[in-house]
Parts: structure tokens; sequence; C-alpha cells
């Protein structure tokens, strides 16, 4: 356990101190939320804006790019040319699993409750049930998108094809949850389609929370990505690569 | 001669990797095609109904409602419900309600919708009117006019391959870490023709990708279509544009996840700002200024002067 926080607290310095990292988690959004909100500032009332629509929106789709970033701190020792040392040192597998998820997710989890807070307070987001189960929920994706990083980063072969298609699924995956435009729809195959994406899910549950004062799908979706967190932490540990570990840096290694 | 080396050096290390370069071929095309075939903001207005079903004092017109809103152009209905409707508003699904839960005749129900006063007032008038008169609702012409199908898909394949293109491009940053940018430059050829030859290989890849990807979606999407010359400039001003994007962003990072996280927020920036999602006519009028240096905005433009 004392090793394990140990390595976590290492990870978590070189997360923090990340400013790409950060910059990405917190600035982002930000400014996403006040380019989108002004740009679609027509197509709404005063009651609702297009701010607090973005505001929503937003967080759940940066979290989804964090993927490839979780992906790369499952490179950080091969980049960094510490990985061997690791080897050498009486570390589990299962330790250097946990560290890197614990300090990406804890580091991104907290870039999304300085946004949250920003967004209540700035955008007037309306949280009188509090921000606490949103917050949950984004941690619970926060969870799920960082396992699936170090299960690409640490446990597959083909990590540089994979993590450059990567952004193509998230975007996709984007569009249809509504997170750049709403794109609702009366039709039902259609609808079936935007159903596919986890982020549709993302976004329903928390405006049905914010707006119509449903919790109940915030809380079975916050589960379903908590307990898909738990199988892919497992997986990482399981398909845990040592080669990609110490080699992954190496040009054609994935050949 | 040092540009012509880079790109077939580059062609070579795909070829060598066949079934890794099919996926990284394919996959985009069929990514774009399911993404271009989305019909977005399709024109008709969606109206939910809540309550009217339930309400027992309607319960003899209700049918008068449905038969109006049946006959109605550009209008699509169905029911709303008490538990999720602010939502459903909110997520697009409905434009506007038309509340019946405390109705007692079909003409006073109360609108809901999250546009502005005005637009909700002005929206309930017509809806009203038409009810009253027993007539058809006619809505079209308040939503602002946005692009046409083929606009709309060309500027989101655009959006979509200014992002895939980095994915080839990338591979010059890694070049650069290994050295082989440097090797380059060692043989008295400027970093610039590396750059260039990388482009070029970007270029052919990404050209033969939107065409690919453009032929598909004028068989499969209704309402797409292009003649050959259309076809021919368009396609090749897509992958330039993309080409050129990617390597500037390249060109600009320090790694791969940066040039890729950098291509994807950029491009969503500027597909947004070139109209893809909201019509440059409803922007704010600093925006519709800001749109300028959209290349979406630009090949929407063009498509409309061919």
């Amino acid at each position: 356990m004392r090793i394990l926080m140990k390595m976590i607290l290492m990870d978590l310095k070189r997360r923090t101190k990340d400013g790409f990292v950060l910059g990405y988690n917190i600035i982002f959004p930000i400014l996403m939320i006040i380019l989108l909100g002004y740009l679609t500032s027509g197509n709404y009332g005063k009651h609702f804006t297009g701010y607090q629509y973005y505001s929503v929106v937003m967080l759940p789709f940066c979290i989804a790019m964090a993927m490839i970033t979780a992906a790369y701190a499952g490179k950080d020792e091969a980049y960094k040319k510490t990985a061997v040392r690791f080897l050498f040192s009486p570390v589990s597998r299962i330790q250097i699993v946990l560290s890197k998820l614990i300090s990406c997710a804890l580091t991104i989890c907290i870039c999304n409750l300085v946004v949250l807070i920003i967004a209540k307070l700035a955008f007037g987001l309306p949280a009188d049930l509090g921000l606490i189960p949103i917050f949950l929920l984004l941690a619970s994706e926060t969870f799920a998108v960082c396992a699936a990083g170090l299960l690409i980063g640490l446990g597959m072969k083909n990590f540089i094809l994979i993590k450059n298609l990567l952004n193509i699924p998230i975007c996709l995956a984007a569009i249809l949850a509504g997170s750049f435009y709403p794109i609702g729809t009366l039709n039902s195959r259609l609808e079936l389609v935007l159903k596919l994406s986890p982020l549709t899910w993302m976004n329903r549950s928390i405006f049905l929370f914010l707006y119509d004062n449903n919790l109940s799908l915030l809380w079975k979706t916050a589960l379903i990505f908590f307990v898909t967190g738990l199988g892919l932490t497992l997986l990482a540990v399981t398909f845990f690569k040592k080669e990609e570990f110490i080699y992954g840096d190496l040009p054609g290694y994935e050949k | 001669m040092g540009i012509y080396l880079v790109m077939k050096n580059n062609f070579k290390r795909s070829f060598r990797h066949k079934a890794l370069f099919a996926v990284t071929f394919i996959l985009p095309v069929i990514l774009c095609i399911i993404t271009g075939a989305i019909r977005f903001g399709h024109s008709s207005i969606r109206v939910g109904i809540l309550g009217l079903d339930t309400n027992s004092y309607l319960s003899a017109d209700r049918k008068e409602v449905y038969e109006i809103l049946n006959k109605s152009d550009g209008l699509t209905y169905g029911a709303a419900s008490k538990g999720t409707f602010q939502t459903d508003l909110i997520l697009g699904k409905f434009h506007i309600i038309l509340d019946y839960s405390k109705s007692r005749t079909i003409n006073s129900f109360q609108l809901l919708g999250n546009q502005d006063e005005g637009k909700l007032l002005q929206l309930e008038k017509i809806v009203k009117e038409a009810v009253t008169k027993k007539q058809p609702v006619t809505l079209t012409g308040l939503k602002p006019k946005g692009l046409s199908v083929t606009e709309r898909s060309i500027t989101i394949i655009l959006t979509l391959f200014m992002v895939l293109s980095t994915v080839h491009a990338s591979g010059i940053i890694r070049d650069k870490q290994n050295g082989i940018v440097l090797r380059y430059q060692f043989a008295k050829l400027g970093s610039t023709g590396y750059a260039a030859g990388y482009t070029i290989y970007n270029f052919l890849i990404i050209y033969a990708q939107v065409l690919l990807c453009m032929m598909a979606l004028l068989f499969i999407q209704k309402g797409f279509s292009l003649d050959s010359r259309e076809l021919f400039i368009i396609s090749l001003l897509i992958a330039v544009i993309s080409a050129g994007f990617s390597m500037l962003i390249c060109l600009g990072s320090k790694s791969e996840v940066q040039s890729n996280i950098m291509a994807s927020a950029l491009a969503v920036v500027f597909s947004l700002l070139g109209g893809t999602f909201v019509a440059i006519d409803a922007m704010p009028g600093l925006l519709r200024i800001l749109s300028f240096i959209s290349p979406d905005r630009w090949m929407v433009e063009l498509l409309r002067v061919l």
C-alpha cells in the first residue's frame, strides 16, 4: 500500500505539472463553453441559455478525450526511460496500472470540479439539488475513460494506430450526443443511432437531473460507467505487456 | 528530388504494413460516410404534445389537434413525457411543446420552448390561430436558413478530414524525435523539403479517401448532389486544406498527443464558425465576422458559386 501511495503521488506530480493536461481539461472546456454559448445565443432565451447547455455537454466530451491522455500516461515510463527501474523494483503490475489510473482519474476529476464550479458561478448552471451527483457521474466516466486509455497504452501492441484513430470515434460520439449542437430527432432509427453514443446518456442524465429533477438515469449511468471502468481496469492488468511498458516508445516497435 | 524521396519513403513505410495501412485508410472513410450521411438539422419543426391524451376535458377534441398537425407541412410531432419534457426540449427532440395538461379547450394550451420570449409568443400566436381556425400550422420560415444537405455533408467531411489527416501527418513529429529529419538535413536538404514531401504524401492519401467518401455519399445520401467538376474541385480542396492544416499543427506541436488534440479542437471550432451546425445568419455579429477565418465557410461559399 505504501509503495502504491508513493507511486500515485509521483504520478500525480507528473500529471499536475503537465500544462497541456490541465489546459485541455480546464481552459479548453471553458473556452468552448464561452465560444459555443455565444455562438448559439440567438437560439436561446433568458430562462435557458446556450452557456448552460454547453456547460453540461462539454465536460463529458472533454473527459472522453482524456482517454488519449491516459493512453500516453501508460507510455510515460517508456518515454522517460524509467521503465526498467520499475521492473527491477518490488512493484507489481497491478500497482503500476492502479497508480497510473488513480493519478490520471484524480487529476481529471479535480479539473472537472473546477470547471463545474466555474459553470455554476459564471454561467448560472442551475444546481439547486447540488453538484455532487453530477460530479460523481463525471468521476465514474473519468474512471472508465482512464481505464480504457490505460488498456490501450499498456495492453495493446498497435498503440500508435489505436491512439491515432481514437479521436475519430470520440468526436463521432460527441456529435451524436449533441456536444456541439443538439441533434434530437423523432425518427426512431436515428434516435437509436444517437443512443449508441455513451455521451448521449451522460448528457441526458445531467439534463434530466438539472432540469427535470430526475436522478434515476444519472445513478444508472454512473453505475454502468463505474462497472465498465472496473472491467477495463481488470483487462488493463490482465493484458499488461511488459514489452510495451519498457519499449513502447521505440519507433516501429508496434510493427 | 528531396521532396519526392520523402514522399516515396512514406508510401514505402505505409505499404510495408498492408493490413495496418488498409485499416487507417478504410476506417476513416467509413466513419466519414456514416457522419456525412446523418441528416443534421432537418428542416422540419418538431412539436411535442404534453398531456393531451390524459386530459379528460379534451377527450372529444384531441383527434382534431392531431388532424391539424397531420395536415401541417414541415412539421413532425410526438408525445412528450411529463418527467422528461425539459430535457427533450434542451436536447432538441422537440423544438416546442404544446402543454395541454391544464387546458380545458384545444386552443388554450401553454407553449413551452427554450427560445426567447418574443419568438415563443410569435409561435404561440401562429399555432393558436391555426388550431382555432382548424387550419394547418405554418411554421416554415421561422427557422433561420441553414446549409443544404450537400453543403452540410461537405463541411462535416472537411472537419473530419482535418482531424484525420493529422493521424498521417503526426508521423513527422516521430521522425523529428527519432532524428530522421536531422539526417535529412545532413544530406544538405532543408527541413522545409521534408515537410513538403510529407504534406504531398498526406495529401495524396486524403484525396483518395475524400473521393471515395464523396462517391459513396452520392449513392447513399438522399439530397447529396455534386457534378463531376464540383466533385473534383471540392475533393481537391478538402484534401489541400486538410493536408496543409495538419502539417501546420504538427510542425507547431511538441508531441503527437498535442497535435491530435489540437487538430480536433481547432477543426471543431472552424466547423462551428463555418455554420455547420448553427446558421451563419443566426450567429451574433462578431462571430459572423469571425466566421470568415473558417475554411468551412469558404467551402460552402465556393460550392454556391460553382
